[in-house]
């Protein structure tokens, strides 16, 4: 039993740490911009889509966007009683169209001029149908007569109700999500700090085997058992002394898959390139990003140890006999991000309704943390830094 | 129905032991994640060969956390349960682990003083046939 979980959590590892090796790199998306600038024949085009254009997922602030100068976009249209017309990034990208073709100025990161940037008002009509009828003739695809691309119909709500969702999802609910979070955090520090108070004197420990006689103080014990050994052999010694009171040593498997589960949890959403391109284009500054490729692999890593949560909760008697409804519920909310993430990433369904329904839930999940079972967290501060016990970091000096 | 032979006077002081402890059991319980890691640090538990009723987290939740839930409307058999998890099954040697940092022990300090209120102790059984 224990060489097989053994084995299984090395395969576990191999294949998360395989993410970069199995996946084309896609890391940077300046790497993509700097390609071929010329546009190829159509031909080329479809054969080599995938390796040459951005995958759609990468862009994830591209919105499609509306000709008409009442929608914000910069464009004047010369005929006011023409219908507007709805441009989609995401089509145009899937069927092979790279960012330049249309962004001739050049694209940066994930930063492109726009079209209005440099052609305003009525001189932008003449540009834009010119480039849109002559791609569009070339290369025999999507709409060829006029009212293919001018329709009314798509300029009422379409295209534009759901990005408001998305704004809104995107805006005051994602601050809304945070304050939340961040007062039932404070709150729950608080609670705790009126339940403990403080202690003086050493931090507690397990209690030391009964030693005949006067005990001797412990370091001059371990200075006695470590004398001989190399400084390896004593790191290890103390390293293992360490995990003994920890649960790593009382539950193995459980403490490893749990705290790998954890720290992915925080790490992948932290560190996903999509995230940071929206702190970026929020707030000016992003932190550092791991490969999406790696990415991809964690999020099915940490599917794979929800599984592995919900099999235990099933399986062994001593999980079964505490496990209520709402323990499968924050299994399913906590999983729910993930699914959805991985659904949008790889365009499985609908892109846009998918990304909007995994902002939606991420929120809620954020939101939820303090008031429900989820509300541990809070406890890996006090646990680890503030109480006294065997397991604190730190010298912990409180109590309950 | 449900029998619940407890006066009124008695309720009030077992209400009076939960609220004074309101806060601590609350979050305590509310923060456990179920994840029975506590149960191999219970020598109780390990020498009742898995019994899950020996978990430390078990015995927590489900006396002192019944108890503030229902605010001690429980029935003599549920109160006999209770006594047989918070004295039977646990000595209070304090020695259990959660990696939450729960502190286990005072919730079955509390759930003690609590079945103490009703009458139920140690060697106080309310089972007629026990």
């Amino acid at each position: 039993m224990k060489f097989r979980t053994g084995w299984i959590l090395a395969g576990t590892i191999a294949f998360v740490l395989s993410g970069t090796a199995a996946y084309p790199q896609e890391t940077d998306a300046s790497s993509s911009a700097s390609q071929e600038k010329t546009a190829p024949a159509p031909a080329a085009q479809a054969g080599s889509h995938s390796s040459r254009v951005p995958r759609w997922t990468r862009i994830h602030r591209v919105d499609d966007f509306v000709t008409g100068d009442d929608l914000g976009t910069g464009m004047v249209r010369a005929d006011k009683d023409a219908p507007i017309v709805v441009f989609s990034h995401s089509l145009h990208a899937q069927s092979g169209v790279s960012c330049e073709q249309c962004h001739h100025a050049g694209v940066k990161g994930w930063e492109a001029p726009a079209c209005a940037t440099c052609h305003k008002g009525a001189q932008a009509v003449g540009v834009m149908h010119e480039a849109c009828i002559t791609c569009h003739q070339e290369s025999g695809k999507g709409p060829l007569s006029c009212n293919q691309c001018h329709t009314a119909r798509q300029a009422s709500f379409a295209g534009i109700v759901r990005f408001e969702l998305y704004d809104v999802v995107r805006g005051p609910l994602f601050i809304l999500a945070w304050i939340l979070f961040a007062a039932g955090f404070a709150w729950r520090i608080l609670l705790f700090r009126r339940l403990t108070r403080t202690v003086r004197g050493p931090k507690a420990t397990l209690p030391a085997a009964p030693q005949p006689g006067a005990a001797a103080p412990e370091s001059a014990d371990f200075a006695f058992l470590t004398r001989d050994m190399s400084w390896a052999a004593r790191l290890v010694f103390h390293a293992r002394r360490w995990l003994k009171r920890t649960v790593f040593a009382s539950s193995p498997v459980m403490g490893v898959v749990s705290l790998v589960f954890h720290l992915a949890l925080f790490l992948v959403p932290l560190l996903l390139p999509a995230h940071n391109i929206l702190f970026f284009q929020t707030f000016g500054i992003g932190l550092p990003t791991l490969p999406e490729a790696l990415m991809d692999r964690l999020t099915l890593g940490l599917l794979a140890i929800g599984a592995f949560f919900l099999s235990r909760r099933i399986v062994f008697p001593r999980v079964r006999a505490l496990t209520t409804v709402r323990d499968y519920l924050i299994l399913l909310f906590v999983a729910a991000p993930f699914v959805t993430a991985y659904m949008a990433y790889h365009q499985w369904l609908d892109y846009r309704t998918v990304l909007v329904i995994h902002m939606i839930v991420g929120e809620i999940v954020i939101a939820a943390i303090p008031f429900t079972k989820l509300g541990h967290m809070p406890f890996l501060l006090f646990s680890r830094f503030f109480m006294s016990a065997e397991y604190s970091w730190k010298p912990g000096n409180r109590r309950w | 129905m449900r029998q619940i032979n407890t006066d009124a006077k008695t309720l009030g002081r077992i209400a009076r032991v939960v609220d004074q402890k309101k806060d601590m059991i609350g979050l305590s319980l509310q923060a456990c994640a179920h994840c029975s890691l506590c149960a191999d640090s219970c020598f109780k538990f390990r020498n009742s060969g898995g019994d899950s009723t020996y978990m430390p987290s078990y015995k927590a939740i489900n006396s002192i956390g019944r108890i503030s839930r229902t605010r001690g409307r429980l029935t003599d058999d549920e109160y006999e349960d209770i006594r047989e998890l918070v004295w039977d099954k646990c000595v209070l040697c304090m020695r259990c682990y959660c990696p939450i940092g729960i502190n286990i022990p005072s919730l079955i300090a509390a759930a003690r003083i609590a079945c103490r209120e009703k009458g139920v102790a140690r060697w106080h059984t309310t089972r007629r046939n026990a």
